[in-house]
């Protein structure tokens, strides 16, 4: 399974229009304004989704040496991937984590890093067991790290309630719920621990 | 500003936000305890007696179910609402209250982050839904208190990175409920909730030193005029936090950042481990004892009567565990897709503008 383009494509549109709608942007002066939209062209010209951009190989490579240096867990190969076609979001209460920046660098979304030792602190049973991808106002999003799979674990019981295919299932669901796409089938998932994701069309767990 | 495209909330949700704003106007009577402990301002501990459920029973799944169906309906009621939409305006501003009215969680563009040869990003401000009293505690009034608006706070949850200072839900959850809701399965004890005397929290993005001055921001954002019970909220908070937006107090940052620890090569052997392990645990209870009274049970232990806590939050007993008048059926349709907006005509004046 890949990544939905479509989604990704919903989801960097709609950040343009709340860009555009947004009392910062009308604050901004004509110049300042064209300058932007400049800058937000040559992004779409050098084939980066406007707003919905990945992380660079500069920024991998920073992560992974964060991650083993402050979580002790080796970053999956299959994480990130999916950072380098898109490096974190949060819309509608649901986060997808990011490569953590240097400290001299402002942070548009939270880092993986940051929020699993945040997280780790809070649910100590959870630390090295889970390596949090994001979350939602209901659910966490995580690698199981004994099993090498991805799950979506209930918000404070840290056990998996769902179990996607691949962290591409895992981040199209995601950007559903962040989008508001669902279908009346994925209501079915009753919530119990599924071995094999359930063969639903569109989303397969989106209990949000 | 309304989107046109999105369904208006239902009757009982509508009426349910109302219950909800008018149980929160009766839930402090002095405006000025507002301020009794700045490190927390409009906050109140709502004594409850609850139990921590156990997170894999079908109670607590039913919960979160119909929490997430009713969700996007509440956000609607709550922009809809006067007192509800004024509020918002103040916490989230224009964009923010634009989201809600399509059933959304609220953000607002702060500005975008532009370096050397890399992409434009987007610096947002997020709030999220939050239940007061967490789903994970059974209460007398069951899943119909725990899913209602009277038990909603629309809560910062901005993250950057290390810096948790506009994340107060988090702060809640280490400091208070974590500790009185761990290790005390099946025993019904006294739980102390952080309760936000206000909807949304923190209240306000901007200090406001006199009544005039919030109503003529009012005003500018096109809002009606707050009931004075409201304006005294906020200019309690305002004169509470000196009249700068509120960040979550440096010193309880360590607890995070003090896990960082456990994973350092020098602690990855399992006794070193533990050892800094119940280190950081006593300093979360220590903490959270500094604030809690004696009948208050931490990791399982009940502090004791002659207990006193260094900090003191007002306490109140709000209710919040009966039914509801107002209860929200649980047949609702979920959320619905957000419409991409469109570019307001008329350029906002600069009192206008979010300063945080």
């Amino acid at each position: 399974m890949d990544l939905n383009e479509q989604l990704l494509r919903e989801l960097s549109d709609l950040f343009l229009g709340d860009l555009r709608s947004s009392r910062y942007y009308q604050g901004l002066s004509a110049d300042e304004r064209a300058n932007l939209e400049k800058q937000l062209a040559r992004d779409a010209a050098n084939g980066v989704r406007p707003l919905v951009p990945g992380a660079s190989s500069d920024q991998i490579a920073n992560l992974c040496a964060q991650a083993e240096a402050e979580l002790g867990v080796t970053l999956p190969s299959s994480v990130l991937g999916v950072l380098t076609v898109v490096d974190g979001f949060v819309e509608n209460g649901v986060s997808l984590y990011g490569a953590d920046r240097d400290l001299n660098e402002e942070e548009t979304v939270p880092g993986l890093v940051a929020q699993n030792l945040a997280l780790w602190s809070s649910f100590p049973e959870s630390a090295q067991k889970y390596l949090f991808v994001g979350d939602s106002e209901l659910w966490f999003f995580a690698y199981e790290i004994s099993s090498s799979s991805f799950v979506a674990l209930s918000h404070s019981a840290m056990s998996p309630v769902h179990r996607f295919s691949g962290i591409e299932a895992l981040v199209n669901d995601m950007l559903a719920q962040a989008l508001g796409h669902f279908d009346e089938h994925s209501e079915d998932t009753k919530g119990t621990l599924q071995s094999q994701p359930p063969k639903l069309p569109g989303t397969d767990f989106s209990l949000n | 500003m309304s989107n046109p495209s999105s369904k208006p909330p239902n009757a009982e949700m509508r009426a349910a936000v109302e219950e909800a704003l008018k149980e929160l106007e009766k839930l402090i009577s002095d405006p000025a305890s507002i301020g009794a402990c700045p490190e927390l301002p409009g906050i109140v501990l709502d004594r409850i007696v609850g139990r921590a459920l156990d997170r894999t029973s079908e109670e607590y799944e039913q919960t979160t179910k119909a929490y997430g169906k009713m969700r996007g309906e509440y956000l609607k009621a709550f922009a809809l609402h006067p007192v509800g939409r004024s509020l918002s305006l103040l916490a989230v501003g224009a964009d923010g209250v634009r989201l809600m009215e399509s059933g959304h969680s609220p953000s607002s563009v702060m500005n975008v982050t532009k370096p050397t040869n890399q992409p434009v990003r987007l610096k947002r401000q997020y709030y999220n839904c939050h239940h007061i009293i967490p789903k994970s505690v059974a209460v007398i009034g069951g899943r119909a208190a725990i899913n209602h608006p009277r038990n909603f706070v629309l809560v910062n949850t901005t993250r950057r990175g290390r810096d948790q200072s506009q994340n107060p839900h988090h702060f809640w959850h280490a400091l208070f409920l974590h500790p009185q809701t761990h290790r005390t399965l099946d025993q019904s004890n006294p739980i102390y909730i952080p309760r936000p005397v206000f909807p949304l929290y923190p209240p306000i993005t901007q200090g406001f030193r006199s009544v005039e001055g919030l109503r003529k921001h009012l005003s500018a954002l096109g809002a009606t005029p707050l009931p004075e019970i409201w304006e005294r909220r906020i200019l309690e908070f305002s004169k509470a936090m000196g009249h700068k937006p509120y960040l979550v107090p440096k010193q309880f940052h360590e607890i995070t950042q003090g896990f960082g620890e456990l994973f350092k090569k020098e602690n990855r052997d399992p006794e070193a481990n533990q050892a800094v392990r119940d280190k950081l645990a006593a300093k979360a209870e220590g903490l959270a004892a500094e604030w809690l009274p004696g009948d208050a049970c931490i990791n399982g232990k009940t502090l004791g009567p002659s207990h006193q806590p260094k900090h003191r939050l007002p306490i109140v007993e709000s209710g919040l565990t009966t039914e509801p008048a107002n209860q929200i059926s649980e047949n609702k349709k979920r959320q619905e897709k957000r419409v991409r907006p469109r570019a307001p005509t008329q350029k906002p004046q600069p009192s206008q503008s979010i300063k945080v």
